[in-house]
Formats: C-alpha cells, sequence, structure tokens
C-alpha cells in the first residue's frame, strides 16, 4: 500500500520559496471558518499562542500534490498486494540518501518504493495485518462517519500514502491499517483516538518540511485530527432536577494514547435568558461567565491543570429559575486536545473563580479557533407560563 | 486522629441540606442550613478534613456519585468550620471548585461566599447559582483552608 505517487514526489518544493507546481492541483476548497473572539480579544496577540502559533490555520491555501516532502524520515515496506502500489519514482529515493540536500534520511526499506513518514514511527518495518470483510465494512462504516471534509480526507490520504482522492474507500482503510502496524497500535483501519493523535503528529512533522502556505492545510488537517484523538465519554445523561430549569449533565475527558503530551482546553460560555409570566425579562437564577480551562494531559492521564490530581468529571448544573417562568439555560463548551501545547502563567492564571483549580484564560489564545474543537453543551428549555408547562434538557455529547 | 470523629462528621454531611438544591429567593432554606451546620463546630480540623474525604468516598460509591448537590454540602461546611476571610487576592488565591457566582470585587475574591460576616456571626446569604467544570476538590481544600486558615473561633 505505501508507495510514493510520482506525481506528488517527482517535483518535490523546496523548503523555501514559490511551489514550482502551484496552480497545477485541482482542490476542493477548506471552508474558511470565522475568527472566533473572546473576552479581550484586544489582547490576544500577547498570549502564548497553540503549538502553530503564527500560523493562520483558518486561511486554506494549499497544494495536495506538493505537501510530499520529508526529513529524516522513515518508511513503512508496501504492503503485499502489490496491485495497490503506485508506480514508483523515477529515482526512487534509497536510505542514506539526503533529500534536497539539506537532510540525511533514514529510510527503512524505501528502496522499493515504500510510502515515507516525517514522523519517526516506532516500528517501521512493521507488516500490516490483513482485515476480514467485516472488519473492512466496520472500518470503512467507521471512517465515513467520521470524515466527511473532502480536503481533509484528499490530505489524510496523501499523508497515509493512499492513492489520491477525496473519498473513504478500501484504499484510506488499508493504509490506515498501515500507519497503525508501523505506529505499533491497533490495527483495526478506523481512524480512531490514537490513531488520530498519531496522525496529527505525522502532518505536523510534514508542516515542518514544508514551506508555510504549504504547512497552513497541514496543521488544518492536524487540528482535525486533534479534536478526536480523545474521548468525551458522559458519565452522567442530562437529568432534569425540577421542571424549570435545573439540569445537571457530566463528561469525563480521556486520551487513549499512552504517548499523548499537551493540554485538554475548553472555552465555555454561558447564555441564559428568561421571562417572567408577563413576558419581562428578568435575570436569570444561574450565572455564566466565558473563558477558556485547561487540563494537563501527561502520558496519556488527564490531570486537573498541572496538578498531580487526575480529572475527574466536567459538571454543568443550572439553577432553578422559579414557577411561572419561561427560558433558557445554555452552558456551551468547545473542547480540544492540543499537543504539545505549552501552556504559560501568564497569560493563563488562576483569575476566573468559576474554573476552580483549572488555570483560566480570558483572551482567546492564537490560533484558536472554536471550529476546530468539539461542541459540548447543555441546554435546559421551560415554560412555566403556559398549561400544560413544557420542559426539557439536552446535551452534547 | 479520631477516626470516630471523622466518621461522625462525614454523616452529619450526609444528613445536610444541600445548598445546592435551595430554591433562589428560599430564606428559610437557608436558615434550616445554618442550624445544621452547628454541630461541625465540635470538631477538630483533622477531624473536619478527614471526614470530608469520608463524605466525598462515600459519595462516589452512591448512585448519583459526587454530585452538586453532594459538592455543596462540603462547600458550605469547609467555610464554615474554617476562618476563611471574605477577601483574598485574586492573584493568590487557590481554586478547588467550580461554584458559579462567585464575588469578586476588584482584585479580591470573595471566598467566604455563600456566607457573610453580619455582627460577627456568619449569616448563609448567597444562593447557589450554578456549577460549571471540574469536580469539586473538597479533600485539598479542606485541607488547605486547615493549613491556611485554621479553624474558626465559633464562640459566636
Amino acid at each position: 500500500m505505501y508507495a510514493y505517487a510520482p506525481e506528488r514526489d517527482a517535483a518535490r518544493p523546496a523548503r523555501e520559496g514559490p511551489d514550482p507546481r502551484a496552480g497545477k492541483v485541482v482542490l476542493h476548497p477548506a471552508p474558511v471558518a470565522t475568527p472566533d473572539r473572546w473576552e479581550g480579544a484586544a489582547a490576544r496577540d500577547a498570549v502564548t499562542g497553540l503549538p502553530d502559533a503564527g500560523h493562520d490555520i483558518r486561511h486554506p491555501d494549499h497544494h495536495v500534490g506538493s505537501v510530499r516532502v520529508h526529513g529524516r524520515a522513515t518508511s513503512a515496506r508496501p504492503r503485499a498486494d502489490a496491485t495497490r502500489v503506485r508506480p514508483a519514482l523515477a529515482r526512487p529515493l534509497t536510505a542514506g540518501e539526503v533529500e534536497g540536500g539539506q537532510e540525511p534520511r533514514q529510510l527503512a526499506g524505501d528502496g522499493d518504493g515504500a510510502h515515507v513518514l516525517a514522523h519517526t514511527p516506532p516500528r517501521p518495518d512493521a507488516v500490516a495485518r490483513a482485515l476480514s470483510a467485516d472488519e473492512l465494512a466496520d472500518a470503512l462504516t467507521y471512517n465515513t462517519v467520521t470524515l466527511r471534509d473532502a480536503t481533509e480526507i484528499s490530505i489524510l490520504r496523501s499523508a497515509l500514502g493512499a492513492p489520491e482522492g477525496d473519498v473513504v474507500d478500501e484504499d484510506l482503510v488499508l493504509a490506515i491499517v498501515s500507519f497503525q502496524a508501523v505506529n505499533d497500535i491497533r490495527q483495526d483501519g478506523k481512524l480512531g483516538p490514537t490513531t488520530s493523535g498519531r496522525l496529527s503528529r505525522e502532518l505536523r512533522a510534514e508542516a515542518r518540511l514544508t514551506t508555510p502556505a504549504q504547512a497552513r492545510p497541514l496543521r488544518q488537517a492536524a487540528r482535525q485530527r486533534d479534536r478526536y484523538s480523545f474521548n468525551i465519554t458522559v458519565t452522567q445523561a442530562p437529568v432534569e432536577l425540577t421542571n424549570t430549569g435545573s439540569g445537571e449533565y457530566r463528561v469525563r475527558w480521556s486520551v487513549p494514547d499512552p504517548t499523548a503530551n499537551g493540554w485538554i482546553v475548553q472555552h465555555v460560555t454561558f447564555t441564559g435568558a428568561k421571562t417572567n409570566a408577563a413576558g419581562t425579562a428578568v435575570a436569570t437564577n444561574t450565572t455564566g461567565a466565558e473563558y477558556g480551562e485547561g487540563w494537563q494531559v501527561r502520558a496519556g492521564t488527564v490531570f486537573v491543570g498541572g496538578s498531580a490530581t487526575a480529572h475527574n468529571a466536567d459538571t454543568f448544573r443550572t439553577v432553578d429559575e422559579g414557577a411561572g417562568t419561561r427560558g433558557q439555560l445554555a452552558i456551551t463548551g468547545r473542547v480540544t486536545f492540543l499537543p504539545g501545547y505549552d501552556l504559560r502563567e501568564p497569560p493563563w492564571g488562576h483569575t476566573v473563580p468559576p474554573a476552580g483549580a483549572l488555570p483560566t484564560v480570558t483572551a482567546s489564545p492564537v490560533g484558536w479557533s472554536d471550529g476546530f474543537a468539539r461542541l459540548h453543551r447543555m441546554v435546559v428549555t421551560w415554560d412555566d407560563t403556559v398549561a400544560p408547562a413544557t420542559h426539557t434538557v439536552t446535551a452534547t455529547p | 486522629m479520631n477516626r470516630h470523629a471523622a466518621g461522625e462528621v462525614a454523616a452529619l454531611l450526609e444528613a445536610l441540606p444541600p445548598w445546592s438544591e435551595v430554591p433562589a429567593g428560599d430564606e428559610s432554606g437557608l436558615r434550616a442550613i445554618e442550624e445544621a451546620v452547628d454541630p461541625f463546630a465540635a470538631f477538630s480540623a483533622d477531624a473536619v478534613v478527614s471526614g470530608v474525604g469520608e463524605f466525598v468516598d462515600g459519595s462516589r460509591f452512591s448512585e448519583r456519585g459526587f454530585d452538586v448537590a453532594a459538592m455543596s454540602k462540603p462547600f458550605v461546611v469547609s467555610r464554615f468550620v474554617f476562618a476563611v476571610p471574605d477577601r483574598v487576592p485574586v492573584a493568590t488565591r487557590q481554586g478547588f471548585g467550580s461554584f458559579a457566582g462567585v464575588p469578586v470585587v476588584g482584585d479580591s475574591v470573595d471566598e467566604l461566599w455563600p456566607w457573610e460576616l453580619a455582627e460577627g456571626s456568619l449569616r448563609l446569604r448567597g444562593h447557589f447559582r450554578g456549577y460549571v467544570g471540574e469536580t469539586y476538590l473538597a479533600v485539598e481544600e479542606a485541607q488547605y483552608f486547615s493549613a491556611t486558615y485554621g479553624l474558626r473561633d465559633l464562640t459566636r
């Protein structure tokens, strides 16, 4: 499966300067997210950035065919099913060859056209196992649900060495299995949390070897993988404690990859509106604020901030708003895992009392976008001004 | 440390009406909690800390777990028992719970909230305003309060 794609590798761009193939590859434009602003947005430039600080992750301007630049790379051997292997390079790279005249290469078994990974995997010579028909179908279904953006799919296929394309298919699943094999993780062909995290590393490693313009889509794809590299487990389903506004909901974060380090960061917002029986707006009993909060991840374990106390749960709880009222309360979190994030105090600190022991920030970190985070929300709606009264509590996930 | 005393503290916490469930505007609910916390004044700091620990451990194994109702009990008791001030600089404050509505005045946090000092006596005036965040580190907070502030003089 792993193979160089001649049309991508034959004209590797230099580390700096224009891409000689610019404009020759037709790509799907990636969505442009609306910039997010938190309280104190004017101060955001002073805030320590995310791992990709300095790079605007919201401007897709990329050429998939130009991203295959590698250094200090290690490859996995191609799969035995040679029918899937793309034609080899006109002049295959060989072990020890200096790519671009700048960095030595350490290519394990790439003389026969293996795919090169920019991030050295732990088992570069591992051979992928064959999936059963059921496993393959299961993986196809899983990945189809997980991957919906054509641009992202095309980038992932490129990174994984699958034939060019922008769909989830058997080739992509088999490329994932091979990637899992060399990374010494469970080979199921699914782009699950651990695989997503490792793929994020690979994408970032590739990004470091390209021009800024070429790096953007790779980092963008890495961010997408980051947000699926951890689990949000509902430990208490949303419950209505009263019929007029009080609800409670609990989740827990976990990072399955024992090699993962970084921070889980959540952007929290609260919105609430309430009217009395006369329809006059009145203040809600529940209060909230907008801020970011962080849980450190060390070797795959989530901790309360940077402490030695293990994370237990993230709880959302609203207050009863009283009889004869109607309204809606929403606590919204946008949460993602930021591998390698350097959370520094300041600008992070402990200035938001409701965040408890967690470090907080009131201005959006540079590069942060809610669009690259997962939704974590509880919404309580009630109307006690009519008969019969109505009330609901919903949550995501 | 007297294990029996810790058990008594845990039992008192179990029986305490949860502050989080007192509806806004229900002053009688707050008065009931004020009366229910008085017995805690008879225990040593170590007994309170250990008792909070026993209560938290017990809650985790209960049907609803250490939910907000359970969390709100040691939150109120620790502020009553220990000499927590009503003004703590934001810069030096250590947070342990994610209770919404903690008053911030200038550069200070009202750590005593929801209690207030009125004419030398503690009064429970604040109502629960919500909870958003990590599970309350009740034991760690009690240990911190004990070490930092010590027991409150409750001979009122």
